[in-house]
């Protein structure tokens, strides 16, 4: 069944992790996220599920992990100064290969910066926050329906690749209220992570690869599991072995990259083989689009890349939709931390324009307006 | 034919304009409007100058939050301080409705149609400040948004159930009375 409510980017975040059958929230509350434990610490005991609030961020990922190693669906919420505390985590999480969904509602930072106020410049941290090698995927919701679909998105893909998945949010997209269409449970296609089948002796949790992904038992069940952050062998017990270590860090990056077309794709707005595109993603997609709407109905030939997935960034479909343009404007509320990706793709420098704002106040649609029109003049 | 309304309540935290931004946009959402409610996130909320914006729209939203309103309630004086460029510009568009017992525009500076109610007081002498939002809901829902008032006074009635519901619609009803004779 399908519902329709009107819901804030919070909420609609909590009310998708439900039904993408989470059942254990452990989480420190920080503004802007704190509406997501609120709302957390009141529905998950009717679903039957776990609340905890946990003494501090670092707590609160490692319970995740635990939950998530005994076999639930788990998550949490923060904002900057608590992703920091989870960093390390993060990476225990990508290393031992645990599922989990770290929703991530960007304030203005650095460090504490203004707790209430909106910025879009978590976009490196959210990727590198953690030391090492590591892979994760990093998906940017543009509006309330968007924040829904993409927060049942990120627990399929936590199941699926056995890694951290982080939804990048936003202050502003998380207290707006918008129309939403909530799909129950029975009308979503929800990913089961699998289990190991054969005999318990012997059982290598690392042993067993499907697409590059283990198949790994809970902890306790009768396949006995070992979780650890150290570099491991297929059997779970640490290992200091070179050849081991590059196996294992080159496999955890494999594993997403090579899948990338399962990850939820760019959406591309307006004219094909357009002189003028937008590269944008969250709440600055929406004020993109409708300035790129705007500069079309006057004669432009502008189109528009609305990026969801931001990591593993999607080089490829950028490449493609972008390598015809005169020029592209990549639209974020921050220093230019995905025009730096657009280079690292092998666009010219010179061909791209950042609009960026780092004055805790959102993008507005006049603001890339103007840009798109000095460009075409 | 206009098919956007772009609403502006701004005025001191705790007159209640989150909750009545809240209570428009769920009055617009049950009337199969697209609708976009955006509030200050804040200390402005808790005391200091505190807004809400509210679209409703017959088309898809692209832009949920406010460049630019259409229509911009004021009930407090530190309002025109922000507003100024907007309200000091010739070709703005947007209509002005202020409070004119505590809000009146500054003499000279104002450039939009303005329409004076008493806003605060009559909420005051129904219920209190805090209900000063419903009496401006009222106005609008008369003058201006292109809201059913039943609509408007359910949504009222899910967010203040009991007595404290019966209080705010007559607080709303009694904003419909005061923009009776208010032709926009």
């Amino acid at each position: 069944m399908t519902i329709k409510k009107l819901l804030t980017g919070n909420d609609a975040c909590t009310y998708a992790a439900i039904n993408a059958g989470a059942r254990f929230f452990a989480g420190y509350p920080i503004t802007p996220a704190t509406e997501i434990v609120e709302l957390c610490s009141e529905l998950m005991p009717v679903y039957n599920g776990n609340f905890i609030q946990m003494e501090d961020e670092i707590a609160s990922i490692a319970a995740v992990i635990g939950a998530s190693l005994g076999g639930a669906k788990a998550f949490t919420a923060t904002s900057g100064p608590g992703l920091a505390l989870m960093s390390e985590n993060i990476g225990f999480a990508a290393m031992a290969e645990v599922p989990c969904v770290i929703i991530n509602v960007q304030r203005y930072g650095p460090s504490t910066g203004i707790a209430t106020k909106f910025s879009q410049s978590d976009v490196m941290a959210v990727r590198w926050g953690s030391p090492g090698d590591h892979s994760l995927i990093v998906l940017a919701p543009s509006s309330v329906q968007d924040s829904y679909d993409l927060t049942v998105e990120a627990f399929n893909l936590s199941e699926r690749f056995r890694t951290p998945v982080i939804l990048l949010s936003d202050a502003a997209l998380a207290h707006v209220r918008e129309k939403v269409e909530i799909r129950e449970p029975g009308e979503l296609n929800l990913y089961q992570r699998e289990k190991p089948s054969g005999p318990v002796n012997g059982y290598l949790p690392y042993g067993t690869l499907h697409n590059n992904v283990p198949v790994m038992s809970n902890f306790g069940d009768e396949h006995i599991l070992r979780v650890t952050g150290l570099v491991h062998q297929e059997s779970g017990y640490s290992s200091d072995n070179s050849q081991i270590a590059e196996e294992l860090v080159q496999r955890l990056a494999r594993k997403i990259d090579n899948y990338q077309e399962e990850l939820p794709a760019p959406f591309f707005y307006g004219r094909q083989a357009a002189d003028l595109i937008v590269v944008s993603f969250g709440i600055s997609a929406r004020a993109s689009l409708e300035a790129v709407n705007t500069v079309n109905s006057e004669g432009f030939k502008a189109g528009m890349l609305e990026l969801r997935t931001i990591w593993p960034f999607p080089r490829k479909k950028v490449k493609e939709l972008c390598s015809g343009a005169k020029k592209i404007l990549v639209v974020e509320a921050n220093h230019g931390q995905v025009r730096e990706q657009l280079i690292s793709c092998g666009f010219p420098p010179e061909k791209l324009r950042g609009v960026n704002k780092q004055n805790a106040e959102v993008i507005t649609p006049s603001e890339v307006l103007l840009a798109l029109k000095e460009e075409n003049s | 034919m206009k098919n956007t309304w772009r609403t502006i309540l701004s005025g001191s935290g705790g007159q209640g304009m989150g909750m009545a931004g809240k209570i428009l946009a769920e009055a617009a959402f049950m009337q199969g409007f697209n609708t976009a409610q955006s509030q200050t996130y804040g200390a402005g909320a808790r005391g200091d100058l505190s807004q809400s914006g509210i679209i409703i729209s017959s088309e898809d939203i692209l832009f949920p939050l406010i460049e630019k309103p259409d229509l911009l309630v004021i009930l407090n004086n530190k309002s025109y301080g922000h507003f100024a460029p907007i309200l000091n510009s010739n070709c703005n568009g947007t209509i002005l409705i202020y409070d004119q017992d505590y809000a009146p525009p500054p003499k000279g500076k104002i450039n939009s149609p303005s329409f004076g109610f008493t806003v605060v007081n009559k909420a005051r002498e129904i219920l209190s400040e805090k209900a000063a939002c419903m009496v401006a809901l009222g106005i609008l829902t008369r003058l201006w948004i292109p809201l059913d008032k039943t609509n408007v006074s359910q949504a009222i009635q899910e967010t203040f159930p009991g007595k404290t519901g019966l209080q705010n619609i007559k607080c709303f009803e009694e904003g419909l009375k005061l923009a009776e004779n208010y032709p926009l």
